[in-house]
């Protein structure tokens, strides 16, 4: 008979709120792909817009202080299996993205405000999307066109996540508030 | 060649983990020509020793089309910057992108091949009762373990309710095309977005049920089911491949390095104005 241990911070209903959720995102961003045809300014749109919504109605069900940087450390994992090791080294990064919008959630009056988590997960898609144009940039180095054009799309993905998937989130978890999935308090 | 393959049976999924993991690393430090050429083709006989031919020739055909496409999109953004007269002008663009073609605009993409190949190596031979194992062997803790195990189960259950859903909203009359998607936007996430959230949710209730009633994640070591060995190939590869990234790497110190990126526009420049 294993040792059994008592008391976490993590329970496991939110262990499984963020796999789920890292999955979900996953798949989403296949079917909008599969559907919008590749690379074009409408599946841009699209794809980072309903990640971002996702990404709210997650950290506003996990509503834990670190539930960024565990969905960033469960995504960096899966990157890593997806795209090769190139992003691993990137991880830290990316941690320091996801600990600066919760610690910004939580000065802003914690993860119960609807505009506190928006703020939060805006400013974690800004930092993401830096480190990544920072990464393809190293990666790209001897060629700034390339760069260029992975800075306009990265724009542009991160137009869809202000215009399209924070509104979209908000609306989410106030609809699903509404018919009690997501705890009110 | 399938008794002498690198598969699952012979090598640890660790030992593939890691090699991706260096092999990446060291494609970034990379950056001359000959370097990368050399990493790329022991990394191409590394994936060629699975035995799946077929699915690395269409790996590397999509690979190509992404890189052909990377090419059209820059031309296509000086051709558009003209057109605007706001940006870069065709011929400034061409002019700029000529040094770059007939010097070291191959760079990047030859930097991809041998990160896709170290990947292919492991996805040809994906496991998820392997990886979860491997993951267990690592120690991880168990806030990173348990969203992880849910991932790996769950991503072809999704594909599936996708699939489902699909089918439910063509028998609604509804079509899920790019262009009903560009028409009713709104609609199109309604009918897509909102029920893949309510059952990912739902889902998670009774997952964590389960979960608890399991008492998931709690024992101080988890149940392995699958043990996993390092033997003595794992050993031989990863020495191998030792040996060729210290070559490979001393190979790279040895060419002078050259400037990229502005400072190496800067100094094109430069040079351009004092030889008029």
């Amino acid at each position: 008979m294993a040792e059994v241990r008592k008391g976490f911070y993590w329970d496991t209903e939110s262990l499984i709120v963020v796999g789920l959720f890292t999955a979900l995102g996953k798949a989403a961003s296949l079917l909008v792909a599969l559907l919008g045809g590749g690379m074009n300014p409408v599946t841009l749109l699209l794809k980072n817009g309903i990640a971002t919504a996702l990404l709210v109605v997650m950290v506003a069900r996990v509503r834990k202080f670190g539930a960024l940087m565990l969905y960033t450390l469960v995504a960096q994992v899966v990157s890593f299996l997806m795209t090769g090791g190139i992003m691993v080294g990137t991880l830290p990064l990316y941690l320091l993205g996801a600990l600066v919008a919760d610690a910004l959630i939580a000065l802003c009056g914690g993860y119960r405000k609807l505009w506190a988590v928006l703020l939060g997960v805006a400013i974690y898609d800004a930092f993401g999307r830096l480190i990544g144009l920072a990464m393809s940039f190293l990666m790209a180095r001897e060629n700034i066109g390339m760069v260029g054009v992975g800075a306009v799309i990265v724009a542009f993905g991160y137009l869809g996540c202000l215009l399209v998937g924070l509104p979209c989130g908000a609306k989410f978890v106030k609809e699903l508030r509404h018919a009690g999935i997501i705890r009110e308090l | 060649m399938r008794a002498l393959s690198v598969s699952s049976e012979a090598l640890d999924i660790r030992t593939r983990l890691l090699l991706s993991l260096v092999v990446s690393g060291v494609s970034i430090y990379l950056s001359g020509t000959g370097p990368l050429l050399a990493l790329g083709a022991a990394t191409l006989l590394y994936v060629l020793a699975s035995g799946r031919y077929k699915v690395i020739l269409v790996a590397y055909l999509a690979v190509c089309a992404m890189m052909a496409l990377t090419v059209g999109v820059i031309l296509l953004s000086f051709k558009i910057g003209e057109w605007f007269a706001a940006g870069t002008s065709w011929e400034q663009g061409v002019a700029m992108l000529k040094p770059a073609l007939l010097g070291n605009f191959h760079t990047p993409f030859l930097r991809m091949i041998p990160a896709l190949n170290v990947l292919l190596a492991i996805g040809l031979d994906f496991s998820v009762q392997r990886f979860v194992g491997a993951m267990k062997s690592l120690h991880l803790p168990r806030v990173a373990l348990v969203p992880l195990m849910v991932f790996c189960r769950f991503v072809p259950e999704f594909i599936d309710v996708i699939r489902q859903l699909r089918d439910a909203v063509r028998m609604r009359g509804f079509s899920m095309n790019l262009g009903a998607a560009l028409i009713h936007p709104i609609q199109a996430i309604r009918l897509t977005v909102v029920p893949l959230t309510v059952r990912t949710l739902r889902m998670a209730d009774h997952l964590s049920v389960a979960a608890e009633m399991k008492r998931v994640g709690y024992a101080k070591r988890p149940t392995q089911l699958l043990a996993l060995r390092f033997r003595r190939v794992d050993f031989a590869v990863l020495a191998v491949a030792a040996c060729l990234l210290a070559a490979i790497c001393a190979w790279q110190a040895a060419i002078p390095a050259t400037p990229y990126g502005p400072s190496a526009m800067k100094s094109d420049q430069q040079q351009e104005a004092a030889h008029e």
